[in-house]
């Protein structure tokens, strides 16, 4: 007989759990961990919505790719091999394994890589195209679905359908302060999240750069009769937005994996988080990505398991219907 | 004025046809002459040309579909080197399901027309639910990985004689594993499983049998497909009252499940479908977290006598991640194929039917077979199997469960 | 993203400036040859022959048909012939070409025609009244289960109550899957008229996402993950075995050709105009007074009505359903067909399903990238067309009257017209 878990009658697991208070404590702050995962892959979502009034249905993916581009260069990981065509852009050179340089080490090197494609070939050849002012948004989400089927299958092709495992960036470590169990990386995890959160709302708010972006969200004609260099502004949101599903990949990839079919579940609780928060306030995907970890959590230990998604939809469908701005979003006119 | 636009649009309606017609045109080389059955002048005969077509449906984008397929392409260039079945060298059409069910069955239906001597696929049972439908139409015999009870149904399935496991079906992995428990002193379990076709079958096969030994099924909770945070439904796990728990889901959610139920300091013993102890659910959980679950695997890459398949295989997919017992599902059907031609003396895919059901496959017969097999006469197997407990991040056999030995209460 | 963004300037076309009366003279030769050639398109491929001379006949009277369509004033009695011929000659295609196919091929188009009825519904929700749905996956579920479940005579039960439900026939187990499709199309009809655009896709999104959930969780409803079968085995309508696949093919064709009969009608009818009042200028049309709240809920409901029968067919061709065939990725396929094929348009429901039935099928030759390719064909077809197939026959036709019209030094019109006006 293998070593089996103690095989006792669980009489006493931790002496805690008849604790009411202390389960709620518990589903709470895991909610609120979840949460966090769900605000940072909302951010983006609602940054490019608010300011370049894309809708990006491939955010997910946009999410899943920098996750596995990051598991190649800083792991050597021999199932998920190089594209075909690697060695061909590059030479000879990197035909060879890649050295094995670290998680951290990868991510810096992601983050040049996915503002030049993610953000500035993604604009180029296609928003820009597809988004002419006062026009119709449908072409550039059809667009986007379509970039998602091909990000997603060409992962699936090129890495395999099995998901790999991603390493925490906080470690393993792990504590149960009064029976409730913490873990590093969810503690680092939500202090990120909501440092990058805050950052980018005092960015947009408090810097030069960040005022000319908000007002060229707000008008891009006026803040061109301004002088601002409207073009330049709506770029940096979108290399924002690369930096930021790069900064996301790295901080949900070891919950979820990195795997080729996260991303349609990913842009979900995105859209649903962004909405639900308001997506014209950069800081509403934060309070969108707590609040639908929580409600998540607590209908399914409440009320049913079953039906733990159904809880923050009809949020969300309640949310469109009577509170467009989101439940924390601040009321203005908008027009992109 | 009204008409005017509507109908100038049909010359659009005629790029459909066109569309359609070159989509379809392939559909005419079906040859009636490359019929299987045409066969009568000799063994040596192959239905087509100097080889033999084997179908493949799988699904390119699951794990299970693609070890399935790492497994017949393992077996079919082993077989080709060794100069093929009955001399036919071995041709695969492998076509991608995508793991929906619909799709499945317009492929398999494709497939049909060309006149396959068997199908290799589908692994998931919801797809081979539909497409076998199409199999049993084209009376051409499928080697499935599924293993949902309800295939080999023959009530449900109109008596299906075209279709054959590679792997025990749910129902009989359950009959074997709970009887195990039984012995282990477990009186009542609490449930956790997955809310997808997987799952929910598993559940299914499971409560039926734990009825039927007499242990008490306690809580009985859900986690929805991709759900990494399984806080709330472990909390209330462990509120339950059960000597052990039951977990039947797919790798993710396992792997979520084993990290929570480890972050909680949780200690019931967990029993389980064979994900929970599978290397691949291994390679996903924190360091320990997979340690002393306890599962029942119909084919285990672990098992010793897999130890030198296991090399050969990784010598064959350099590249690849380490076989799980789909890759052996696949690997196994090409030689049960073998094996039952051969025993034909032709092929005569009708036969098969009569070659298989009731027949004990053994090792001896054909050393690729890896295990002894015996058919029972609806298509589901009997064989050995093993349970399997993690040590140290490792699943290890603990104990082989011998076969059931009961074909003739089974159709024969 | 303004809550009233219209999708004014999709539909827009030049006005046809050929007076009603003046239609020219009906040139014999030239309808012989149209009809010629529409019927070496349609039976030609009826051959069991792949000689690529008879291949290539047939792509050049294709070519043929297409040009003389695009050439000929739609409204000349030339284009008149041409465009019937035509019509008929594609109706005629989807009946003679199932001939002496074999199943696969059958089930390949019954599911083309079943979608197609899908998004002939989206399109007219979408397409001509302007109401974004991503919801008809959803619709095509409700009336898939609706159908199954009520001419199977299941015992049921949902929240603690049981019931035996009734054992209907086929037909009208139908026509109640497509009302109560209308029924709970009224539901989203009502967020439609307060919100627009991006808002309203997201709200029928998770309107679809939670009838997904309702099917795989209702487990004593719909069997939940496992599905339900539905075999055609014991189907007979009006003495015709539908088991027989070749004879249900027809059957979806009658209703695909209903389907389309249906729309053509709506939209030429003063529904039709309020629709296109709705979608181009909500403000006008309602001071105009068109009942908003009436025309709305009527856009939502035939669509979802039209997904609901396809539903109760899809379910009998398939044989079984399971939730996760409506799941929303089936929605977006839905959507973006409507749109590529082309919005506000008759056929373009035909084209864009083709696409994603029949063209994503025969990548398959490309090995494992298929998916791929067709990812890349839809981006790329948003570049190079983002009015969709239809759409840009249109703007092609119009640039070819343009340079006919400046030869005979006929000044052409002042700018197009561009305005609410009602063009069908």
């Amino acid at each position: 007989m293998a070593r089996l878990r103690g095989s006792g009658p669980p009489t006493d697991v931790g002496g805690v759990r008849d604790d009411a208070m202390s389960t709620f404590l518990q589903i709470s702050f895991s909610g609120l961990a979840t949460g966090a995962i769900f605000a940072i892959a909302a951010v983006g979502f609602a940054l490019l919505w608010q300011t370049a009034g894309a809708i990006n249905f491939a955010h997910g993916e946009f999410i899943a790719l920098p996750a596995v581009i990051m598991l190649i260069l800083g792991e050597q990981r021999p199932t998920l091999g190089l594209p075909d065509w690697v060695p061909v852009v590059g030479g000879t050179a990197v035909a060879g394994p890649l050295p094995e340089m670290g998680i951290i080490v990868a991510f810096v090197l992601t983050i040049p890589l996915a503002v030049l494609v993610l953000g500035y070939v993604f604009k180029v050849s296609l928003v820009d195209r597809l988004l002419t002012p006062g026009g119709d948004d449908i072409p550039l989400v059809i667009a986007s679905l379509g970039l998602a089927l091909l990000i997603r299958e060409y992962l699936r092709v090129e890495f395999g359908a099995r998901p790999e495992q991603f390493p925490s960036t906080f470690g393993t470590a792990r504590w149960r302060p009064g029976g409730i169990p913490i873990s590093a990386d969810d503690v680092g995890v939500l202090a990120v999240c909501i440092a990058v959160i805050l950052a980018l709302q005092m960015f947009l708010r408090r810097t030069y750069t960040g005022r000319q972006m908000e007002a060229t969200a707000q008008s891009p004609h006026t803040a061109r009769l301004l002088g601002i260099p409207v073009d330049r502004m709506v770029f940096y949101t979108f290399a924002i937005n690369a930096v930021l599903v790069t900064v996301a990949a790295l901080l949900v990839a070891p919950t979820t994996h990195a795997r080729w079919d996260g991303g349609l579940s990913l842009s979900l609780v995105a859209f649903t988080a962004a909405i639900i928060g308001g997506f014209n306030q950069v800081r509403g995907a934060l309070v969108g990505g707590f609040v639908v970890g929580l409600l998540q959590n607590w209908s399914a230990y409440y009320l049913s398991s079953a039906y733990r998604e159904a809880i923050p939809l009809l949020l969300l469908i309640l949310v469109i219907l009577w509170r467009p701005q989101g439940l924390f979003g601040v009321a203005e006119e908008r027009r992109v | 004025m009204t008409k005017r636009m509507c109908w100038s649009k049909l010359p659009a309606v005629l790029v459909v046809g066109a569309l359609a017609a070159t989509a379809c045109g392939g559909d005419d080389d079906t040859d009636a002459s490359s019929g299987s059955g045409g066969g009568d002048e000799g063994a040596a005969e192959c239905p087509d040309g100097d080889s033999v077509l084997m179908a493949m449906p799988y699904e390119a984008n699951q794990p299970a579909g693609e070890n399935w397929r790492l497994g017949v392409e393992m077996a079919v260039a082993e077989v080709n080197d060794d100069g093929g079945i009955l001399g036919c060298q071995i041709e695969i059409d492998p076509q991608d399901t995508q793991g929906d069910p619909d799709v499945s069955r317009q492929v398999v239906a494709d497939q049909a027309e060309d006149d396959p001597y068997v199908f290799l696929g589908t692994v998931f049972s919801a797809s081979t639910i539909v497409n076998m439908v199409e199999s049993q139409r084209a009376e051409i015999p499928m080697f499935v990985g599924a293993e949902a009870p309800s295939i080999t149904d023959r009530d449900e399935n109109g008596d299906d004689d075209f279709i054959y496991r590679t792997s025990f079906g749910v129902d009989t992995a359950a009959d074997k594993f709970v009887r195990y428990m039984v012995d282990q002193g477990v009186g009542s379990v609490d449930l956790i499983y997955k809310n997808d076709e997987f799952g929910a079958g598993g559940r299914e096969a499971y409560v039926a049998a734990f009825e039927e030994a007499g242990i008490d099924v306690g809580l009985d909770i859900q986690v929805q497909p991709d759900q990494t945070d399984q806080s709330a439904e472990v909390t209330q796990l462990a509120g339950g009252d059960a000597d052990a728990i039951f977990v039947f889901m797919t790798e993710i959610e396992t792997a979520a499940f084993l990290d929570e139920y480890q972050a909680q300091g949780l200690d019931k013993p967990l029993y389980g479908g064979d994900v929970l102890s599978a290397a691949s659910t291994i390679a996903l959980v924190q360091p320990g977290a997979a340690d002393g679950t306890v599962t029942h695997a119909g084919l285990n890459a672990s098992a010793p006598v897999f130890a030198e398949w296991k090399e050969a295989y990784a010598e064959f997919h350099p590249d690849a991640d380490p076989p799980d017992h789909n890759s052996i599902k696949g690997y196994t059907a090409v030689y049960i194929v073998k094996e039952a031609t051969e025993r034909i003396g032709e092929f005569d895919n009708s036969q098969f039917a009569d070659t298989l059901y009731c027949a004990d496959l053994t090792v001896e017969d054909e050393p690729s077979l890896l295990l002894d097999v015996s058919y029972d006469g609806n298509g589901d197997i009997d064989r050995e199997s093993y349970i399997v407990s993690v040590v140290d991040g490792v699943g290890e056999i603990t104990e082989t469960v011998p076969p059931l030995d009961n074909l003739d209460e089974r159709g024969c | 993203m303004s809550a009233t963004t219209s999708t004014t300037g999709v539909l827009e076309h030049r006005q046809d400036t050929i007076p009603e009366r003046d239609r020219g003279h009906l040139s014999w030769p030239l309808a012989v040859a149209a009809v010629a050639a529409t019927t070496l398109v349609v039976l030609l491929p009826l051959g069991h022959s792949q000689l690529a001379g008879i291949m290539w006949l047939w792509g050049v009277a294709l070519v043929g048909v297409i040009g003389l369509n695009l050439w000929l004033p739609v409204e000349s009695w030339n284009g008149i012939v041409i465009k019937w011929t035509s019509l008929a000659g594609a109706v005629a295609f989807l009946i003679v070409f199932p001939i002496g196919r074999t199943n696969a091929t059958l089930i390949d188009l019954g599911v083309f025609v079943v979608f197609a009825i899908v998004c002939i519904g989206l399109n007219l929700t979408y397409g001509f009244a302007g109401k974004v749905s991503l919801a008809q996956a959803g619709f095509l579920g409700i009336g898939a289960y609706v159908s199954v479940l009520l001419d199977t005579g299941r015992d049921v039960a949902v929240a603690g109550f049981e019931a035996t439900l009734p054992n209907l026939p086929f037909l009208l187990a139908i026509v109640v899957a497509g009302l109560t499709c209308m029924a709970f199309s009224v539901l989203i009809g009502f967020p439609a008229l307060r919100v627009q655009g991006p808002w309203l896709a997201f709200v029928t999104l998770a309107f679809n996402l939670l009838v997904f959930l309702v099917l795989n969780n209702e487990v004593g409803l719909t069997e939940g993950s496992r599905g339900l079968r539905a075999i055609r085995s014991d189907l007979v309508v009006f003495d015709i075995d539908l088991f027989e696949t070749r004879n249900y093919y027809y059957f979806c064709l009658v209703f695909l050709l209903a389907a389309t009969v249906l729309v053509w009608w709506v939209v030429r009818s003063p529904w039709g105009r309020a629709f296109k009042a709705l979608r181009d200028n909500p403000a006008r049309a309602a001071s105009l007074g068109v009942d908003i709240r009436t025309y709305t809920l009527l856009a939502f409901s035939i669509g979802a009505g039209l997904a609901g029968v396809a539903g109760a067919l899809y379910a009998r061709l398939i044989e079984y359903i399971e939730p996760r065939a409506f799941f929303i990725g089936q929605s977006f396929d839905f959507f973006l067909a409507t749109v590529i094929g082309g919005l506000g348009t008759l056929v373009g429901p035909f084209i864009g399903v083709s696409f994603i039935t029949v063209l994503t099928d025969r990548l398959r030759f490309t090995g494992d990238y298929y998916r791929v390719w067709f990812g890349l064909f839809v981006v790329v077809m948003m570049l190079v067309a983002p009015k969709g197939v239809a759409g840009s026959f249109d703007q092609l036709r119009s640039w070819l009257r343009d340079r006919r019209r400046v030869v005979p030094g006929a000044a052409p019109d002042a700018a197009p017209e561009v305005g609410p006006e009602v063009e069908t």
